[in-house]
């Protein structure tokens, strides 16, 4: 049967959350030739409502008990994951000349590439603020040959063990605190 | 530490397509109305087999037992009729999909994983006969004291569960479901060969070779062997006894370099012999009356001291 990642909506907005500190540069350093106040709206937009919508999958996770033991025997570190994702996204598509407005529209292209890629590789775990709030970002597998899942987690290593999460999506948990 | 039941820490549930061991297994989001009715199910389950009563034991589950309508049975999780039910308990993260519902046809059944705060595991598995029925019906339900009929797709969740696999052992509440579930008339097809060359190698003065055959080819022969070979007492059988027995029962048997078989068309006679399932009462005087027990229950056993007899009536 084909695997189904679910909940498309809450991963869209995962996405876009994650290119929340980009869209902030963008503001501060300002996009030629779009006006700064549609440049500020657009921010303002595309930073609260995706955080908004992935704080309140969190929420619901909560309220409705959407709660998983997980199995925890082989567990690999992504935290270079982020160095990645900031060198090779943030900082590109920052550095982007969007003087022209053929610049902008190409730095625009781009970023929609990115957001497809994010998706289609399943990475919208990828998310500055998890890192902010001391998640670390670690793959984990019940065994060998078992389906790889991502767990959000404060803490520093993983060992052999069962812990309890909450699920943001099919294939990404956040560790119950 | 026991499974706690009224200590849930997260409660799952997921539905199977094909075998259990063979087909896959998903978990289907479920809010919190769904999670309480889940542990419905679980305690009725559990309050219906009385293991919320002290000191009630379940009947370990024999293969060659007859048993009725309402029966509950237990057996080891450790135990090679569970190979099939503890890989299924056994697997961890399963795969999560909301939309697994979208093909009703092909679920066979329906299951909750339970864990307690102490991370102890309940796995409770219910066969989905029922369910498919329902999907292809209108479900009835009660709306202001009128029936209605509701025209969707309704996943209509049963009273209870047909098996709970806790605290290392499967407590059976439907023993049908349990046999399909588990594949023990698959297992014990499989394990034909073995189950009665191993017999032969606990009672060395028995010829259990020229049966394999028709252990392969007899569905009951093979539930016979494979409850025989879990008997505990097999090594302490009397071929002296035996003989002695099939005699009065009428069981022809044979001996073939000095070992005991049956003859021909007395194959499955013989092994229940062996399994404590065929005896004589002599009632009326001069008349031997020979049964078949196809669901028997231990009601005592007395060890006679060496050297005592059994005590003669005087008049």
């Amino acid at each position: 049967m084909q695997k189904r990642e679910g909940l498309p909506f809450v991963r869209l907005m995962m996405i876009i959350s994650s290119l929340t500190p980009l869209f902030l540069l963008w503001a501060v350093r300002g996009m030629q030739p779009i006006p700064d106040k549609w440049i500020f709206v657009s921010v303002a937009i595309l930073t609260l409502f995706p955080n908004g919508v992935l704080l309140a999958r969190l929420i619901i996770a909560k309220r409705h008990g959407d709660e998983h033991t997980l199995a925890i025997q082989i567990a690999d570190d992504h935290r270079d994951h982020l160095l990645v994702y900031l060198f090779a996204i943030l900082i590109p598509l920052f550095d982007a000349n969007v003087g022209r407005t053929r610049d902008t529209a190409a730095t625009l292209v781009a970023l929609v590439l990115v957001v497809f890629l994010f998706w289609h590789l399943n990475l919208h775990y990828m998310n500055l603020f998890f890192a902010f709030l001391g998640y670390k970002v670690f793959t984990i597998q019940a065994s060998s040959d078992a389906q790889p899942l991502v767990l959000l987690t404060r803490r520093n290593a993983l060992t052999p063990s069962k812990i309890q999460a909450y699920r943001l999506s099919n294939t990404v948990f956040i560790e119950r605190s | 530490m026991p499974y706690e039941y009224h200590d849930p820490a997260n409660i799952q549930f997921g539905i199977c397509r094909g075998d259990l061991h063979l087909g896959d297994s998903t978990i289907i989001p479920v809010d919190e109305t769904v999670q309480g009715l889940i542990q419905q199910m679980i305690l009725a389950t559990r309050r219906e087999m009385d293991l919320d009563q002290p000191h009630v034991r379940l009947p370990r589950y024999e293969p060659s037992q007859d048993y009725r309508v309402g029966s509950h049975a237990a057996l080891p999780l450790a135990n090679r009729l569970a190979n099939q039910l503890r890989a299924f308990y056994e697997m961890e993260n399963r795969p999560i999909d909301g939309n697994a519902l979208a093909e009703p046809q092909a679920i066979t059944a329906y299951f909750a994983i339970v864990h307690d705060h102490e991370g102890n595991k309940l796995v409770a598995i219910r066969r989905a006969t029922q369910f498919k029925g329902v999907l292809k019906a209108h479900l009835i339900r009660f709306v202001n004291d009128s029936l209605r009929a509701v025209p969707d797709r309704v996943f209509k969740l049963d009273s209870e569960f047909d098996l709970l696999i806790v605290d290392q052992a499967i407590y059976v509440h439907s023993i049908p479901a349990f046999e399909h579930l588990a594949g023990i008339d698959d297992q014990l097809r499989a394990a034909a060969i073995e189950n009665t060359q191993e017999l032969g190698q606990l009672l060395t003065e028995f010829d259990f070779d020229g049966m394999v055959p028709f252990v392969q080819g007899h569905k009951r022969a093979a539930r016979l062997v494979a409850a025989l070979r879990a008997r505990d007492d097999l090594e302490a059988t009397s071929a002296t006894n035996f003989r002695r027995e099939c005699g009065r029962s009428g069981i022809s048997v044979n001996t073939v370099d000095g070992k005991l078989c049956p003859d021909a068309g007395h194959e499955l006679a013989f092994l229940q012999m062996l399994d404590r399932r065929r005896y004589v009462v002599s009632l009326v005087a001069g008349r031997r009356e020979r049964y078949e027990a196809g669901s028997r229950k231990s009601t005592g056993v007395t060890d006679r001291q060496e050297g005592q007899r059994p005590a003669r009536r005087r008049n």
